[in-house]
């Protein structure tokens, strides 16, 4: 398997850390990383199987904004996270600057 | 938006020609001012109109989604001003040439894996007995061969050659068209894996025959017209599946 970037671990780890369910903003924020760079990332992982997304369903005209995309790690993503990312939390959270906790 | 290109003028010209002047850098910082405020106000609006047209590098079927996600993004980011202009560049200049260059890759190889184990059908030497004239083979291979680039370029899907094959028999044949496949075929399969192509999975030839399927490309023999059948009767391969060619060009 390709080694992953340091950005994607990074992404896994924040669904490690931060709650089941959670979608684009609330990762860049918690991993500290461009906003461009987190849409990328999250499509290739969905497409690797790791993680889902599902939209909100909300009336958009009544709530006045629009729907928002949720993410969740699958079955896989979180045994791949647990096993090979989790073990390195510590440095990813030196690499990336912004890193918070999510 | 007339008025911001106005005093972006304003503010090169005073400052080509006055630039020594103190006079000068007063406009200067009243012009640059100007912009500001007209950009707080038009930010939002450029934001969404910027991010709209970077969609276009996008497959049409994906644009909406990712407009909606980055405008969640955006309102998230605080969507007002400069700001929210700032957002919708990063999220264009950095995500964009990523998300379509991938979309677009995925979209080429879910067409192009199919069509060429179809092509690879077509060329497989044990079923050409009976089908065509050897010339007349060799000049349909190559013209699929070819249209398997164009279509797969253009991201468009239309049946180029039909191929039937009774259902339950499909399976089989396309395995065993894997199996003989060459390198350049199974590099395609391998990248379009990479490339996390849905219908296209190692192992998975299910989703392949499927594909081809939904695509036309194998028709089952019930939707067959009277004159199609006709022709069935030609093509046997050298398994004894039935193998039929329906508008060869």
């Amino acid at each position: 398997m390709r080694r992953l970037s340091t950005e994607t671990r990074c992404v896994l780890l924040a669904f490690l850390d931060g709650p089941r369910e959670t979608y684009g903003f609330a990762l860049a924020q918690a991993t500290g990383l461009p906003s461009g760079s987190i849409y990328p990332i999250l499509r290739r992982l969905e497409d690797r199987g790791w993680i889902v997304s599902r939209w909100e369903t909300i009336d958009e005209s009544r709530e006045g904004r629009r729907r928002r995309r949720y993410y969740r790690l699958t079955d896989d993503g979180l045994r791949y996270a647990q096993d090979t990312v989790a073990a390195q939390a510590a440095a990813l959270r030196l690499l990336i600057p912004g890193w918070a906790t999510a | 938006m007339s008025t911001v290109l106005l005093v972006t003028a304003l503010s090169i010209i005073v400052v080509a020609f006055l630039p020594q002047s103190r006079g000068a850098e007063i406009v200067v910082a009243l012009l640059v001012h100007l912009l500001g405020s007209h950009l707080d106000r038009l930010g939002p609006r450029m934001a969404r109109g910027l991010m709209r047209s970077a969609l276009i590098a996008l497959p049409r079927d994906e644009r909406n989604d990712q407009f909606d996600e980055w405008i969640d993004h955006l309102r998230d980011a605080g969507d007002e001003g400069v700001q929210s202009l700032i957002v919708a560049i990063g999220l264009v200049v950095r995500g964009m040439p990523r998300l379509a260059g991938r979309s677009r890759m995925r979209q080429v190889f879910e067409h192009l894996v199919p069509l060429g184990f179809t092509g690879g059908v077509v060329a497989n030497d044990g079923y050409k007995e009976g089908l065509w004239s050897p010339n007349h083979q060799t000049r349909v291979v190559l013209t699929i061969m070819r249209h398997l680039l164009v279509i797969g370029g253009l991201g468009t899907v239309s049946i180029i050659y039909d191929i039937s094959i009774e259902p339950h028999q499909a399976p089989a044949i396309v395995r065993e068209v894997y199996e003989t496949s060459n390198r350049l075929e199974r590099i395609l399969v391998w990248l379009a894996i990479k490339l996390g192509c849905p219908t296209i999975q190692r192992n998975n030839i299910r989703g392949i025959v499927v594909w081809l399927i939904d695509n036309g490309l194998l028709v089952p023999m019930e939707s067959l017209s009277e004159t199609d059948r006709i022709l069935d009767t030609a093509v046997r391969g050298r398994d004894g599946l039935l193998y039929h060619a329906v508008r060869p060009w």
